[in-house]
């Protein structure tokens, strides 16, 4: 416990004081600076999306576009079904995510809060999936997904979500090993069964990993190509994934960069909305899991 | 802390699993299996921007309207990259794959060698003098084992285009490259370089013309100078044969000469990898001679309708060559286990027959692989010159390891221009790495290009 003359300011705590205020300054304008640049991108695709193909060709550097051409959205979203494509995205994103945080939550408690024999082998070849390249699993779980009768719908997108990843069980094991004990010994105690223990006590007080896992899990559905490539062989079904790459992959020539900008600008809007309602759960989630 | 869920709470809950099972439903209900009806077609394409998915749409109308009752499922499956086919092999392998799909061409071998297309040949026997309709480079590019498994589509070519402005302000007379004359040879169009290169501080500003680029890389070379790439009869690659390394000895000429580092500094600065198409060296006047295809036309007009420029043939290696020039393009082919390989060929006819091929020419402003098209002038239009070229053009030879020599040979290449490696190193790294795979499919024999003879 600190006492109160710990924090008396002397002379050379001032000092210190203010040089680190001073250092505080400089890592703020450097940072202000790295955010800047790391901005610039998003800003480029922004005003890209806004300027006439007349004003890309000439090929100079200009931050503002001459004309606003807002057309380009609208002639973006009927270059491909934008709005089914959104639809199905958002769908797919939403319950992957829910199965992901699900899923892992569950398995990182049996893997941090119940004994039971073998528990760290088990996590350590749970683990070990994750050094497994994803390319040398598509095509057995191809197979998999075609014996089951599944190809042509979402359930190859969405069920493995729901069955946890080495990734995320780690994240949230990890977290979950710093809860007191305590706290969950004394809900045993009062005879809460582990069901109870895990919704009731262990799942509200993880709500920045769950948020972090959540993230990630969105993140990756959201982006995710390679999947809904290969397994949705339905236009109805395909996603805003997909749908941009129609008006990227095209033949010498053809490309029309500011459509492509136009549905790249709405494609990212959701997940920076997502990103901004759980920025604060998410910091926190990523570094609490490297507190211990 | 109670431990219970409110009521309020349970609702949310119970709602929230409402719309979960309901989206679960949508999706599961969102299954199309494949149809069995003999008139119903699945045509995947590999080409999805909104010019070609017009076209696209009017071939399908026309079809269905040339043979009622008939419907076409039209499904963009855009790639990762050219020649890329994932969603093909793992459709094929699951059985769930299209009636039709279109391929770069030159890769067709390759998937036909590994087992996931049909062989068209049965389908073409019952259309006797079908493949004599057809520009002969095309249709052999679409063969493996002499059996045709990819319908040619659309081609293009290759040409020199010149920017007759910047060629006058350097005090040339930008006639002298006027087809009239024939092909310029690539000696003659280094010695313009300089007049036309500009320095600023050691570095390029502009440069008359870089043969390594854009369509001037070892394909062009190589092919130019008489490579066949494969020895019929010990089935094995010869990219060590003298065509394929005088082609890379010129090019390593040409970098120490332009100096490959100046060169690379400049593209970085005016063309890097990655840019658009409106973001050019030629488009942007930076560059006055390029060797690209008719396919940047669009682009020319897109982004630089102004612009004074020119085209004539290929330069060739040696003065008195005869014109060349050298073509890609897709193909249809049925995979494997399609569902109704008879509807999907009833559709490749089409499609790649004359009504097919003038609307896909016509709305795409490519080239069409159908003889009797190439003389219409409602097709080919402004591009007469690049038409007139495929009479005399070639192609990749269709070989099984098509993709992987492919990329190696780029590597190759940019070792060779960069002083990494002599030609014959960086030749004799390609054949070890693509030999091994090529062995596997010995014994087979592949179409001799027309070049072969020069």
């Amino acid at each position: 416990m600190a006492t109160a003359d710990e924090f008396v300011e002397t002379p050379l705590a001032k000092r210190s004081s203010g040089t680190a205020r001073h250092h505080g300054w400089g890592a703020r304008i450097f940072l202000i600076i790295a955010c800047l640049f790391f901005l610039v991108p998003v800003y480029w695709m922004l005003v890209t999306s806004l300027k006439t193909p007349a004003e890309l060709a000439q090929n100079t550097v200009s931050w503002l576009p001459h004309t606003f051409d807002w057309s380009n959205f609208s002639q973006a979203i009927r270059a491909f079904p934008f709005g089914r494509f959104f639809v199905n995205s958002v769908a797919i994103t939403v319950l992957v995510t829910l199965g992901t945080m699900v899923s892992n939550l569950i398995i990182a408690y049996g893997f941090s809060c119940i004994e039971w024999p073998g528990r760290d082998v088990m996590f350590y070849i749970v683990i070990a999936t994750m050094f497994l390249p994803s390319a040398i699993t598509i095509i057995p779980l191809f197979d998999l997904f075609g014996w089951l009768h599944w190809i042509n719908s979402w359930l190859p997108l969405v069920v493995p979500a729901f069955f946890g990843s080495g990734f995320s069980t780690f994240l949230l094991r990890q977290f979950l090993l710093q809860l007191p004990k305590d706290i969950l010994d004394s809900a045993r105690a009062d005879g809460a069964n582990e069901w109870r223990v895990l919704w009731t006590i262990v799942a509200p007080m993880s709500k920045p990993a769950l948020a972090t896992v959540g993230i990630f899990a969105a993140l990756a559905a959201w982006n995710d190509f390679l999947g809904p490539l290969i397994y949705l062989q339905d236009q109805r079904l395909q996603t805003l994934a997909i749908g941009l790459q129609y008006l990227r992959q095209t033949q010498p020539g053809l490309i029309t960069v500011n459509l492509l900008m136009a549905a790249s600008v709405m494609t990212i809007v959701p997940v920076i909305i997502l990103f901004f309602a759980f920025q604060r759960f998410f910091v926190r989630g990523i570094t609490m899991g490297s507190l211990r | 802390m109670s431990g219970r869920i409110s009521l309020p709470g349970r609702v949310r809950f119970g709602c929230a699993v409402l719309v979960c099972l309901s989206l679960f439903v949508s999706a599961l209900t969102g299954c199309a299996t494949r149809s069995s009806d003999p008139k119903v077609i699945t045509y995947w394409t590999t080409i999805t921007d909104p010019i070609t998915m017009k076209a696209w749409n009017r071939i399908i109308a026309g079809f269905e309207k040339a043979n009622p009752g008939y419907r076409v499922n039209l499904l963009p499956k855009p790639t990762i990259g050219t020649g890329d086919a994932t969603d093909l092999i793992t459709a094929v392998r699951g059985h769930t794959g299209p009636d039709v799909y279109l391929v770069d061409r030159f890769t067709t071998a390759q998937y036909a060698a590994t087992g996931i297309l049909t062989d068209l040949q049965p389908y073409v026997n019952k259309s006797p003098g079908m493949s004599s309709k057809y520009l002969k480079f095309a249709w052999d590019e679409g063969s493996y084992r002499g059996d045709s498994y990819g319908i040619p589509n659309d081609s293009d070519s290759r040409a020199l285009f010149y920017n007759k402005t910047l060629l006058r302000k350097a005090g040339i007379n930008p006639e002298i490259l006027s087809p009239t004359h024939g092909p310029p040879t690539v000696s003659e169009l280094m010695k313009l370089n300089s007049k036309l290169n500009k320095t600023k501080n050691g570095a390029y500003t502009q440069i008359g013309l870089i043969p390594w680029i854009t369509q001037g890389f070892w394909s062009t070379w190589t092919l130019e100078n008489g490579a066949t790439f494969f020895d019929n009869k010990t089935c094995s690659l010869d990219l060590l044969s003298k065509p394929i390394v005088d082609a890379f000895t010129e090019e390593a000429s040409w970098a120490k000469e332009l100096n490959y580092g100046k060169v690379a500094a400049f593209l970085a600065t005016y063309q890097p990898p990655g840019a658009p198409p409106n973001q050019s060296i030629f488009l942007d006047s930076n560059e006055a001679m390029s060797i690209d295809g008719n396919f940047s036309i669009a682009s020319l007009q897109q982004y630089k309708p102004d612009l004074d420029y020119g085209v004539t043939y290929l330069p060739v290696l040696k003065k008195g060559d005869p014109p060349f020039t050298w073509s890609g393009g897709f193909a249809y082919v049925i995979p494997k286990y399609a569902a109704n390989p008879d509807g999907g060929w009833k559709f490749i006819q089409y499609a790649s027959g004359p009504e097919g091929q003038k609307i896909y020419a016509t709305v795409t402003k490519h080239l069409p692989t159908y003889k009797s098209l190439l003389d219409d002038p409602a097709v080919t239009k402004d591009q007469k010159f690049f038409a007139d070229a495929l009479k005399y053009s070639t192609s990749r030879p269709p070989l099984p390891v098509n993709a992987q020599m492919q990329n190696a040979m780029s590597n190759a290449e940019t070792a060779v221009l960069s002083g990494a490696a002599t030609p014959r190193q960086a030749l004799q790294s390609v054949e070890k790495q693509t030999e091994p795979n090529l062995k596997q499919y010995c014994p087979f024999t592949i179409p001799k290009p027309p070049t072969a003879d020069r």
